[in-house]
């Protein structure tokens, strides 16, 4: 059965044996069991895959998203909203009556009330757990209006409590964009063009890696964030996909591959000027643009060799906190800048990017968790590093243990001066390092003493299957 | 009747309880629910001591939505007084652990039997949105408290609780209550403002022992019904904020009718605070009739901030109001009609009304940034969402008035700033094509 077939999709664990809680050396885990499942019997709040597709379809244009369900499962639009995804929500609003007795005909509603007032290329309707459980036929409902209405209607089954991992949402809509949207009559005709996919990038680093692209001269269709139906119905004429993070696009790479012949480059998040050199390379050898990009390699490390002689980072302990291949890229960067990776932290490992686990010091300390502060906390107050990188939301609360948090969702890390940005911004926060003083003198984290002083993985434990 | 709605802004019951929770010290929501339902409301809730990923949360998945989740909640609430300090832990169920009929009850009261001080309250979404989840998780903390702790009954003379006003919903909560907070001192009353700086278990607990409770919204109404069944504490309603000297005077004097206080003291006090926005007023009439600050408005929020603003602006600032569009559910039916009042949290049917109401300026919430945009209009936030940081800044009483003048001149000036920039481009375009 190919990528794209099929109705719904398995949830990614039984997919690429997603594991979603861990804690052991790089080495150790890289040599995992496959069919390992862990669960934790305390755990904190974090995203699942309504969240993650909601964002990812916010980010596409001249769409509308339909939320199926009560309303506070379309709450997190607003936020999106006011971070700039301009594309407008409906939610069908589902009380007990609907909870009981189904919210199709309210579906119907939904979408024609979309359609009439914003006549949007796209209508992407959402599953949520109570239509999930309730089994509401969301196909029957987008089948008949995708007759009557001049627009395509496109089934999200989000189910909520599939997977254990919020990244799955990412996969369903990319499943769900391939299945609906994607036609084999589009390959006819291929252009030069790089399928490039964005998922949950943010702004900075799509424009710097764009601008790169630019120079070289590739001709890029972009797909994910920011992508038109006409880039993603055009995908399976380009000449090659490339994701941004493998982790979050593979699924639509390979996808591409399997079914319109589109070769699916595999590659590190281009953090760093090792990472960034090997992405130009691997896409300037496809178009051959192989002098463009020496040129443009010589130019940038002429300008960056300044940084790495001075090592900015040197002496610092650094602790990160991010997506897997997000971490993984910026070690090598911390390293360029002469900074030490004391441990990491990453949302979810799978076979999608386990490899890479090899290529880390073999006994780096490697934690799985997305959220789940608590076991962070535990992890820092141990190792206690100078420097914590990690995402929006889960950054902050470590200045409380007097230690400085980088967020990275509204910097540039992606390129060549990735690194100069986050050495920039490490050194002002250092210049700062009295402010965090006293945040950390004045406020406690909500966590015991007696479980800071537990070992991290008490509450992680195999699954009984 | 739940209609299909556009842009809701109201989100859910497990969303509203969850917030109404973090806003008291040392109380911890334990989340029963599917794992975004927490991060749904806290990823946007961009002023709070939270990032919402601190949150206790059993994340269910498939498994305990098909066998029951009711072990998953048990092991959760054991493992969350291990790891979390806390005074009281709320038990708060989702939407799917409801529809699969887990049995939050019996768990939290395991706990209790064990000592710990967890109590619950059933938030699905599909019950109801944020406001009827502060409102049932303040009264379910009201019932069970006494069974975990030991409240104070005795009577206190002078001290009052103050309900109604929904953190984060009401998006000056911070400043409102510390204002009601001040006032109510001034006049030698001890408050319990229950929400936010200083406010924890202890002010909880002496909920019982107050002479008197005052609601400021519909939204306060049933927990101050429950607390006159349960203690014998009378109320008062107002239904809406008191903003500005007029309203404040007469809300000080409406509870000197029932506690006792220094008359003198009052007198003094109300005629220092009437006096101090007299002053403001006159450093802004210039401002005030240069620009032409004389609009008619629209204005959308909870019903007790819209009524609030509407008549201090029409009252003390000469603006008389076309449309109020009330975005808090309605509670029962019948609610009475009022002339331009209606009843919406859909943002088509708003940007409707407002259309044909030929508003000249909006005082609405975020979302209405697009048809301000629309109609060229002014636009000031002062309803849920918001795009602004706003700590304790408050339009409730007399500094709330002040506060509320301050921002609403700021945003007519700068309006017609624009609109000047934009005929000197007009004009310059009519020049050039002129030659």
């Amino acid at each position: 059965m190919g990528v794209f077939d099929g109705n719904k999709l398995q949830g990614r664990e039984k997919r690429v044996s997603t594991l979603s809680a861990y804690l052991g050396t790089a080495h150790n885990l890289s040599k995992e069991d496959e069919d390992r499942q862990n669960i934790r019997t305390y755990s904190e709040a974090t995203f699942d895959e309504v969240i993650y597709a909601l964002e990812l379809l916010g980010n596409i244009e001249d769409s509308i998203i339909v939320i199926h369900g009560p309303s506070g499962c379309g709450n997190v639009k607003l936020h999106y909203w006011e971070e700039g995804s301009k594309s407008s929500w409906y939610v069908t609003n589902l009380n007990e009556r609907d909870s009981i007795l189904g919210g199709d005909e309210k579906l119907r509603e939904a979408i024609n009330l979309s359609y009439r007032k914003h006549e949007p290329k796209l209508i992407f309707v959402v599953a949520t757990p109570v239509v999930a459980i309730n089994n509401d036929d969301i196909s029957a409902v987008v089948r008949e209006l995708e007759e009557e209405l001049d627009t395509r209607i496109v089934p999200i089954f989000t189910d909520g409590f599939k997977s254990k991992t919020a990244i799955n949402g990412y996969d369903v809509v990319l499943h769900a964009l391939g299945k609906y949207l994607i036609k084999s009559n589009e390959k006819d005709g291929k252009d030069n063009s790089l399928n490039l996919i964005s998922i949950s990038e943010n702004n900075k680093d799509i424009k710097e890696i764009l601008l790169l692209l630019k120079e070289l001269g590739i001709d890029t269709n972009i797909v994910g964030k920011f992508s038109t139906y006409e880039n993603i119905k055009n995908a399976p004429k380009a000449k090659v996909s490339v994701a941004l993070n493998d982790d979050e696009g593979y699924f639509l790479g390979i996808g591409l591959e399997e079914s319109y012949d589109v070769p699916y480059i595999k590659t590190n998040i281009p953090i760093g000027i090792n990472n960034t050199t090997n992405w130009i390379k691997l896409i300037g050898e496809v178009f051959d643009k192989n002098d463009e990009v020496k040129k443009i390699i010589a130019q940038k490390t002429l300008k960056t060799r300044n940084l790495i002689d001075k090592t900015p980072l040197s002496g610092l302990k650094i602790y990160i906190n991010l997506k897997a291949s997000s971490a993984f890229s910026l070690i090598t960067l911390i390293r360029e800048l002469g900074g030490e990776v004391v441990g990491i932290t990453v949302d979810e490992i799978d076979k999608v990017n386990k490899k890479k686990l090899e290529e880390l010091k073999y006994d780096l300390q490697v934690h799985v968790a997305s959220g789940q502060l608590f076991e962070n906390a535990n992890i820092l107050s141990k190792i206690n590093p100078d420097v914590y990188i990690g995402e929006k939301g889960k950054t902050a609360w470590v200045s409380k243990l007097g230690i400085i948090p980088i967020s990275i969702d509204n910097i540039t890390l992606y390129g060549f001066d990735g690194g100069k940005k986050l050495a920039d911004l490490i050194d002002k926060s250092l210049k700062g390092k009295e402010f965090i003083n006293s945040v950390a003198e004045n406020h406690k984290l909500p966590y015991k003493d007696t479980w800071l002083k537990k070992s991290t993985n008490w509450y992680i434990k195999q699954e009984v299957k | 009747m739940s209609k299909v709605l556009e842009k809701s802004r109201n989100s859910c019951a497990l969303q509203g309880a969850t917030k109404t929770i973090l806003e008291i010290d040392g109380v911890i929501p334990i989340v029963h629910s599917t794992a975004g339902c927490a991060i749904q409301q806290t990823i946007g809730d961009k002023v709070s001591g939270y990032s919402g990923f601190e949150i206790p949360s059993t994340n269910v998945i498939e498994k305990q939505v098909i066998f029951g989740g009711g072990s998953r909640l048990r092991e959760q609430i054991k493992n969350t007084v291990k790891v979390i300090s806390g005074d009281l832990y709320v038990t708060l169920s989702g939407c799917a652990p409801e529809l699969v009929g887990d049995d939050v009850i019996t768990m939290a009261n395991e706990a209790q039997e064990q000592g710990e001080p967890v109590i619950y309250f059933k938030a699905p979404g599909f019950k109801g949105k944020f406001h009827l989840g502060y409102e049932g998780v303040v009264n379910s903390i009201i019932n069970q408290l006494p069974t975990v702790a030991k409240v104070n009954t005795e009577k206190q003379e002078n001290l009052v609780n103050i309900f109604g006003i929904i953190p984060g919903q009401d998006i000056h909560w911070r400043g409102n209550l510390e204002e009601l907070k001040r006032i109510l001192e001034a006049i030698g009353l001890k408050v319990n403002t229950l929400f936010g700086f200083g406010q924890g278990i202890n002010q909880w607990k002496k909920i019982p022992s107050a002479s008197l409770n005052l609601v400021f919204s519909k939204w306060g109404i049933s927990i101050a019904e429950n607390l006159e069944k349960k203690y014998e504490t009378p109320f008062l309603n107002f239904k809406s904020l008191p903003i500005g000297a007029e309203a404040t005077i007469s809300f000080i004097k409406s509870i000197s009718e029932i506690i006792k206080v220094d008359e003198e003291k009052i007198e003094k006090f109300i005629s220092e605070e009437k006096k101090k926005e007299e002053y403001y007023i006159n450093n802004l009439l210039n401002l005030y009739f240069d620009y032409n600050f004389q609009r008619s408005i629209g204005i959308i929020g909870d019903e007790s901030t819209i009524n609030g603003v509407s008549s201090f602006l029409a009252r003390t600032f000469g603006l008389s109001t076309k449309v109020r569009i009330a975005t808090d559910p309605i509670q029962d039916e019948s609610e009475h009609e009022e002339a331009n009042l209606y009843h919406t949290d859909d943002v088509n049917e708003i940007q409707e009304i407002l259309r044909d109401s030929h508003v000249e300026l909006i005082l609405g919430s975020s979302l209405e940034k697009e048809i301000s945009e629309e109609l060229n209009i002014p636009l000031q936030v002062i309803s849920f969402p918001v795009d602004k940081v706003i700590l304790n800044t408050g339009y409730l009483g007399f500094n709330g008035g002040i506060n509320l003048l301050e921002n609403l001149s700021t945003i007519l000036l700068n309006h017609e700033r624009t609109v000047k920039q934009r005929l000197a481009g007009d004009i310059k375009s009519l020049i050039s094509r002129a030659k």
